[in-house]
């Protein structure tokens, strides 16, 4: 029978609360990346130019169809070819950024569409400009709408942020494998990978009722 | 080029098991998905605390966690078992990344399912127990094939993920594609075109199902075949 | 033919049915109206064995459909209902929504349920439709294939419950001759409606229901001219005949 001995974790403390922010840093920052990027990219694929929809359109489709191992892979192997070097870290952060902004604004097309196209043109009708209508008329509505749907997005990322131990990011799940590996302790490690995990993706998904449910204390609710 | 070319033998190995593993485990997982979503649908509250508890723990951590987790726990086990004597089949890191990935997107398959289950309106299901049906064929006539139909686009990007998640099992050191392609640039340190090529190939893979979801889409009970 | 004994019906703490009594003659056309959330649909649900009674009896053709060891899939077979939204199966062909059950559930052979739905369709006017989608449909004829879904597992007893609450005033019209087609062919019925004039012409009895209460029932004559409660002659006027 195995026997559990969680002392191991307490020795490796250090190791894992360095880890957990590593995994907290690359999560937030390519979070707020990932987001602004995806705004960009919403707004850029409703102008009425052929082709910005087009390269848009591409970026996506790129962005959704590759692994994203092998972005990171790319930015960390290819781009210093090309004379753009950045540390593993921020490899990790660039290429989670620009993986999930293509979902995020995926999500957020969704939400604009479902918002009728009489919104816009009556905005327009007013006199408003396309970056007006944008930011005060369709996407304020679209937002509401997908807040569920971005929160999965957002919780995606975070165990996506798992892969920058492929490029020797010392991230969470680097330090619960590498612990659970070399101590023989699998089951200890892996358990407190998982409550930290699950805690993480936890926090999110509150954060996100949260969100939604103020959001529908102000304003008329849109309905989908 | 060069190096692609000269290389050729491994790349294709490479793309070879990571469409097996793809296709074998996109196989089992839509079996134990399913298997998993009615459970959770169903009104029988032990089966579906069961299926909730695993698909909720799932879904919340990483599938390279997922991974190794089954490898270092699993390989003892499979090590002694060692039914299968094919160099690929027979591999520990194959069978393992076959039972990590299929018992990972099952969790998602699982809720896929429930939903489409979910959706299909009660007052559907009631006419079909007015009209007599019992639940096996309320099922198989009524709420499956109306699900199945608007479950399809999320099912098709659930597989486009599973193959997309196949890369991640080279961190046990599986030989898939990307693996593969990696030992090469490692070798030849022409990572630019090795990483393009490689790129392709999952592109053209994924966005093939992609673009071949849309089309279904376009007609929405096209793919359900009805005959009784 | 029904028997309900003492029904009540709760969801989760509201009641919703309070002691309903009712007996249902062969042959006899029973309109049952209220104000919309009394308990109507319901009631009809609870009569097809779609919802479980609290409390309380229901008898069909003396088989008691609330006990465990009934099969309520064969009573439905005796049973037709019909929905204010038609519910027909949206992957399904005419054809195929009309057949699926007497296939399946009646072990009719194909032939034989293919020749049924012609028939019926050929009732309700609808032959020329026998292999459209039902989102092909208009509101009005889907309905009028619904009823025709219903009386394929030849039914004893038809169910209505608003079948034209979703319609607009012709197609009314049209899904109204149905039924009044089918009550003169003899067909036992309860028809949940708001069209007055339907009920005085072609009903026997006239049932009406507040808050979950059964509050008088009469023949149409009585039940229109000559009202006994109070809730009776509000209801009346406010819908004006
Ligand atoms: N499944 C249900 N769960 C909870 N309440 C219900 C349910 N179905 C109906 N009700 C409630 O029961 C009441 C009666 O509903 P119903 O029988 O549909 O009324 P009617 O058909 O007369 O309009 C309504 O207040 C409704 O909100
Ligand atoms: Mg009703």
């Amino acid at each position: 029978m195995y026997a559990l001995d969680f002392s191991v974790l307490l020795d490796a403390k250090n190791l894992i609360w360095q880890g957990l922010l590593i995994t907290l840093q690359v999560s937030l920052l390519s979070s707020i990346f990932a987001f602004l990027l995806a705004v960009l990219i919403t707004y850029l694929r409703d102008l009425p130019n052929k082709w910005i929809v087009w390269i848009t359109n591409a970026y996506i489709e790129l962005a959704r169809n590759i692994p994203l191992l092998i972005q990171l892979y790319i930015i960390y192997k290819v781009y210093p070819h090309f004379g753009l070097s950045f540390s593993p870290i921020n490899c990790g952060i660039l290429a989670l950024s620009i993986y999930t902004a293509a979902y995020i604004s995926e999500v957020l097309r969704s939400g604009m569409n479902s918002i009728a196209s009489q919104q816009k043109q009556a905005a327009l009708a007013l006199g408003l400009n396309s970056l007006q209508t944008f930011w005060l008329i369709t996407f304020p509505q679209a937002i509401r709408i997908v807040i569920p749907t971005l929160g999965s997005q957002f919780i995606n990322l975070i165990k996506n942020s798992s892969l920058v131990s492929f490029i020797a990011v010392v991230d969470i799940f680097y330090v619960i494998y590498k612990g659970a590996a070399d101590d023989f302790r699998i089951y200890e490690y892996f358990l407190l990978g998982t409550l930290i995990y699950m805690g993480l993706t936890g926090v999110v998904a509150i954060i996100t009722n949260i969100i939604e449910k103020s959001l529908k204390v102000y304003g008329r609710e849109a309905k989908v | 080029m060069n190096d692609i070319i000269a290389n050729s033998d491994l790349l294709f190995k490479g793309l070879r098991i990571t469409l097996m593993l793809g296709i074998l485990s996109g196989v089992t997982s839509l079996v134990l998905g399913t298997l998993l979503g009615l459970a959770r649908y169903s009104n029988i509250t032990p089966l579906k605390i069961c299926a909730a508890t695993f698909i909720e723990i799932t879904r919340s951590i990483p599938l390279v966690l997922y991974i190794v987790f089954i490898y270092l726990t699993c390989s003892p086990i499979l090590g002694q078992i060692n039914i299968f004597h094919d160099e690929i089949f027979g591999s520990l890191e194959f069978q393992s990344a076959f039972i990590a990935l299929s018992l990972f997107t099952s969790a998602y398959i699982a809720e896929i399912v429930r939903s489409g289950l979910k959706s299909v309106e009660t007052t559907q299901i009631q006419a079909a127990k007015a009209l007599g049906l019992n639940i096996f064929q309320r099922l198989k006539y009524v709420i499956l094939p109306c699900a199945i139909s608007r479950m399809m686009p999320a099912l098709v990007s659930q597989f486009i993920s599973l193959i997309k998640d196949t890369s991640l099992a080279s961190i046990i050191g599986l030989i898939e594609f990307t693996r593969s392609g990696e030992i090469i640039y490692e070798r030849t340190y022409n990572e630019t075109q090795i990483l393009a090529l490689v790129a392709l190939v999952y592109f053209v893979i994924c966005y093939g199902m992609s673009q071949f979801s849309k089309k279904l889409e376009q007609r929405p009970f096209g793919i359900i075949k009805l005959g009784f | 033919m029904i028997k309900i004994i003492n029904l009540s019906k709760y969801f989760g703490k509201t009641r919703i049915l309070n002691n309903i009594n009712l007996e249902v003659e062969q042959g006899e056309i029973i309109t049952l109206i209220g104000t919309s959330g009394c308990g109507k649909s319901t009631l009809l649900k609870c009569i097809d064995g779609l919802e479980k009674p609290s409390s309380g009896k229901i008898y069909i053709d003396n088989i008691d459909i609330t006990s465990k060891n009934t099969n309520l899939n064969q009573i439905r077979t005796r049973l037709g209902i019909v929905f204010q939204q038609f519910n027909l199966f949206p992957h399904m062909t005419v054809k195929q929504n009309i057949t699926l059950a007497p296939i399946k559930v009646k072990e009719m052979s194909k032939n034989e349920a293919e020749f049924v739905a012609m028939e019926l369709l050929e009732k309700v006017g609808l032959l020329d439709k026998i292999n459209k989608y039902p989102d092909e449909l208009s509101g009005g004829q889907a309905q009028r294939v619904a009823i025709a879904r219903s009386l394929a597992m030849k039914p004893d007893i038809m169910l209505f419950d608003e079948p034209t609450s979703a319609l607009d005033p012709q197609m009314t019209m049209e899904v109204l001759d149905t039924l009044k087609n089918l009550a003169q062919d003899g067909m036992t019925m309860i028809v949940v409606t708001h069209e007055m004039k339907f009920a005085k012409e072609v009903a026997n009895r006239i049932i009406l229901m507040s808050h979950g209460e059964i509050i008088e029932q009469n023949n149409p004559t009585e039940f229109f001219d000559n009202p006994q409660k109070q809730i009776t002659k509000d209801f009346l006027e406010s819908v004006n005949l």
